[in-house]
């Protein structure tokens, strides 16, 4: 048992650890992040699930990297916010491991409830809504659940791959799937300025990376692990198609307008979104790696992007928030610049970067469907104008005297080289090979 | 020397140089890029000689198999000629920004001479990609117009999105990925019809048919003479190689009226692209005009769908990069004397052997016998006039009518009154011209010996045609 959730089991005893020696100051916490991801190949139980097991294992691998980025990036915070933050982390990596409905649901709380006192400290207002979205939300995967046991009479309750196998949904699979599609985050909003997303962007850049970088991509695995199975079997494809090709051309009508980097992320997740809904809408194979290698591309760019953010705000350059404020860096620092446009190429999908994988694999679960493969191919055009204007920033403006690191720059070009490696996606290609000839035999 | 072996160090020795170029220090170190550039880039072209005259032979590098054939041979030779001169025209051009210059002409090299060998469908559209993007930066750091740059990179990149379609949609149905499997592979009428269409939209820019053209006048007019020597020589042909090497084995054949459709494209886009060239003045536009002209002629000699047309099409390929990129040297050579490339006149009296070597591209343009535009020409319209006798005759109509645009240009550029100096060509600069119109002459005097190497991989393509 212990073997199967040894990250999540280290993180425990982590955690147990500081809340002992309270006075103490808390040992590095990007350590302990880091020395949890070789425990992750260890789990074998998610393999029974319909979610491959090289699946998972990237995901935590994931999670847990972006644990170690968030704890840098907090490291004056004080000793309760920290200690709330790797809560959070151990909850996500619950959710994504977890094969049973009850500790799903209880993972989903462990990762919500310390975000939600993180959330909204100098804005009490977003506060107040963040709190009672999640709490709606959780009201919701309650109904999802509580529907899936009594209203269809679920004989093995508590495992999740019990929805591959259930065949007598007829009139109350709309209810279940306006209950699922409730339960996922509100992560889109009419105009980028008002919406959930860019809200939440505009809290410390900490909080924001524990949302996007940890909380958001484990209930998107999430989604796609009930929903995937439900739709799959059971039809109700074009419904998912639709919101997702519908988010995907709202995002596209959006990015091409944005100059700010903050409207710009959440233009992203809201595709990213578009995305996970068409991946449901085919589940197979294909499809799962599309959600795998879109959310990953998505967790690194945006962990990227946030640590610049950080940086820049610590050298006191608050209107760093514009593109046009990166002009001419490649003149300063070449790598950093190489570095901050390969995050960005990985983002928006360009290849030989992780983000192009999940375009892969997700035209190839889409092929049997030419027309909307043709109409989804339509919406990444508008991510071309925006790489065009990072490029235009990074490589061929002139300089404006905004933007130059005079301390640190160092650390932050090999922080940003490093993941910039990671996004190039030879490691997880290994890491699948490994994984998938461990699956296998 | 096994090819394979050969092929490997013209990829990786450039992309080495490239990154040993891009961590230098460009303030103290300067003299040492250029002259790490210049050795790397003519290491490359010597090691591309050795492989084209080695046995051709495939092989793999990290599971992507990578094939030194007939064709790619004469395209990776010609990509390493092309991007030495570039580089050595660079060193005295390049003022700022040089270890960029260096390092992305390189990377650049690398990453075409990657393209032209690799046998795999999905390899191929992931270095179109990174081609695209090296390429995109490398014309907006030195054109000093980020419309330009942007330009060119919306248009192919909307083509490759396309053709990324087209490698899904392939990899989808056939479960294979290798262009030599996926040739003998048996494709229903439908799957045909929609991988010719995703493959055609997906080279169509790039091969700067009208209107996807957009990109290429700006592309040669305004970065520096040895950008546009890569642009010109080298990139342009990336989309008319997709066609002759994937699209045209893939689908073998195609519905005759889309055939016409596709003639009438080229001769629309070369009775437009000769209009353009003979309202301009500036004399890189023009040249950029009569570049996508010949874009479009070897696109009707690729989709005549016979041996002629294929085999004039090739060589047009070809030779038209050492043609466009020896008319470009010479206005480099122009401004290096007179200080200005437009509205200069009497250069035959100031440099009167140049005048009559550079005559020679000139005169290759406008096809005149023992050039060899004219054998690609010729080859290219009698393979389409069996098919569309009418349509033929305007492209032979439209092909003479070169003769203006390039007699004028000449005209213009060599006669007149000049208050200069006789002077001579500096060895930097011969070394640029002579190789280029030596190749030139060369190619039009014994074509036959020209095709001898690439002959088999030309038959094979159109013997799948015949079968077809």
């Amino acid at each position: 048992m212990i073997k199967n959730f040894l990250p999540e089991f280290l993180l425990s005893m982590y955690i147990i650890a500081a809340l002992i020696s309270r006075k103490a100051r808390l040992p590095n916490g990007s350590l302990i992040f880091i020395a949890a991801i070789p425990a992750c190949c260890f789990c074998e139980e998610s393999a029974k699930t319909n979610f491959l097991l090289h699946n998972v294992t990237l995901l935590k691998i994931m999670l847990l990297l972006g644990g170690s980025v968030i704890s840098r990036l907090m490291k004056n915070d004080s000793f309760e916010n920290r200690l709330l933050m790797t809560c959070s982390i151990l909850g996500s990596l619950l959710v994504v491991s977890a094969n049973n409905f009850i500790l799903l649901f209880f993972s989903v709380q462990l990762m919500i409830i310390p975000a939600c006192r993180l959330i909204g400290r100098d804005d009490p207002g977003f506060r107040r809504i963040f709190f009672l979205s999640c709490i709606l939300r959780s009201l919701l995967l309650a109904a999802a659940i509580g529907f899936i046991y009594f209203s269809l009479k679920a004989t093995s309750f508590g495992d999740i791959r019990y929805l591959i196998s259930f065949s007598e949904i007829d009139q109350n699979f709309l209810l279940l799937s306006i209950l699922i599609l409730a339960s996922l985050p509100l992560r889109f909003g009419f105009s980028p300025e008002n919406s959930f997303a860019f809200r939440i962007l505009r809290e410390k850049i900490s909080n924001a990376a524990l949302i996007y970088c940890v909380a958001y991509p484990a209930a998107l695995i999430v989604f796609y692990r009930i929903t995937a199975n439900v739709f799959g079997n059971f039809g109700g494809r074009n419904l998912l198609l639709s919101a997702g090709l519908i988010l995907s051309a709202s995002a596209a009508v959006q990015l091409p307008f944005q100059n700010n980097l903050k409207k710009i992320i959440a233009c992203a997740v809201t595709s990213h979104v578009g995305t996970i809904f068409m991946c449901c809408a085919f589940p197979c194979y294909n499809s799962a790696n599309a959600v795998i290698f879109s959310t990953a591309s998505e967790m690194i760019s945006l962990l990227g992007i946030f640590v610049l953010l950080d940086e820049v705000k610590k050298n006191k350059y608050s209107e760093i928030e514009n593109i046009q404020h990166l002009n001419s860096l490649q003149n300063r620092h070449p790598i950093l610049a190489l570095s901050i446009f390969a995050l960005f190429l990985s983002l928006f999908g360009f290849p030989p970067f992780l983000g192009f994988q999940s375009r892969f694999y997700l035209f190839s679960a889409m092929v049997e469907n030419f027309s909307m493969l043709m109409i989804y191919a339509a919406t990444l055009i508008p991510n071309l104008i925006c790489i065009i204007k990072i490029s235009e920033a990074l490589w061929f403006k002139k300089n404006n005297d905004i933007f130059i690191f005079d301390e640190g720059t160092g650390k932050i070009t090999g922080f940003l080289a490093s993941l910039t490696i990671i996004a190039i996606p030879i490691i997880f290609m290994m890491l699948q090979t490994i994984n998938n000839y461990m699956y296998f035999t | 020397m096994p090819a394979g072996s050969v092929l490997l160090m013209i990829i990786l020795i450039p992309l080495l140089g490239g990154f040993y170029i891009f961590r230098t220090d460009e303030k103290d170190f300067s003299a040492d890029i250029k002259s790490a550039s210049v050795w790397t880039a003519a290491f490359a072209f010597l090691m591309s000689l050795i492989l084209f005259f080695s046995a051709k032979e495939n092989f793999s590098f990290f599971d992507i198999p990578f094939s030194a054939n007939g064709i790619s041979v004469y395209m990776i030779a010609s990509t390493t000629l092309l991007i030495l001169i570039g580089v050595v025209i660079g060193c005295d051009e390049i003022k700022s920004n040089v270890r960029q210059f260096h390092a992305l002409s390189l990377f650049l090299e690398s990453l075409l001479v990657m393209l032209f060998s690799t046998a795999d469908i999905f390899a191929f559209y992931i270095l179109f990609e990174l081609i695209l993007l090296t390429a995109f930066v490398l014309l907006g750091v030195f054109s000093k117009d980020s419309v330009c740059a942007s330009k060119f990179f919306a248009v192919l990149s909307v083509g490759a999105i396309f053709l990324l379609c087209g490698v899904v949609y392939l990899a989808e149905t056939t479960g294979i990925t290798e262009t030599d499997v996926l040739i003998k592979y048996a494709f229903t009428e439908e799957q045909r019809n929609i991988i010719f269409t995703m493959f055609f939209i997906g080279f169509a820019p790039q091969a700067a048919l009208f209107p996807l053209h957009i990109w290429l006048p700006d592309s040669y007019a305004k970065p520096p003479i040895s950008v546009s020597v890569i642009f010109a020589g080298i990139l342009s042909k990336i989309g008319v190689f997709g066609m002759l090497t994937i699209l045209v084995p893939l689908t073998k054949s195609t519905d005759p009226i889309v055939q016409k459709y596709i003639f009438i494209g080229a001769i629309i886009t070369i009775g437009y692209a000769t209009l353009a060239a003979l309202a301009h003045r500036n004399v890189k536009r023009i040249t950029a005009y009569i570049s996508i002209s010949y874009s479009a002629i070897i696109v009707s000699g690729i989709f005549s769908y016979n041996v002629e047309g294929i085999f004039g099409a090739f060589f047009n390929m070809t030779v038209h990069g050492f043609i466009v990129s020896a008319l470009l040297v010479t206005f480099r050579i122009i401004e290096n004397h007179f200080g200005t490339q437009n509205n200069v006149s009497g250069v035959s009296a100031a440099l009167p052997n140049f005048s009559k070597t550079a005559s020679i591209p000139m005169f290759a343009v406008i096809s005149v016998p023992l050039l060899p535009c004219f054998v690609g020409n010729f080859l290219i319209i009698s393979g389409n006039f069996n098919k569309h006798v009418f349509l033929s005759s305007i492209l032979c109509f439209l092909i003479a009518c070169s003769v203006f645009y390039g007699l004028k240009m000449r005209h213009d550029i060599f006669f007149g009154e000049s208050n200069r100096k006789k002077s001579k060509l500096s060895n930097v600069e011969c070394l640029c011209l002579y190789p280029l119109v030596l190749f030139v002459i060369i190619a039009g005097v014994i074509p036959d010996k020209f095709f001898c190497f690439a002959k088999d991989e030309l038959f094979k393509i159109c013997r799948a045609e015949s079968e077809s």
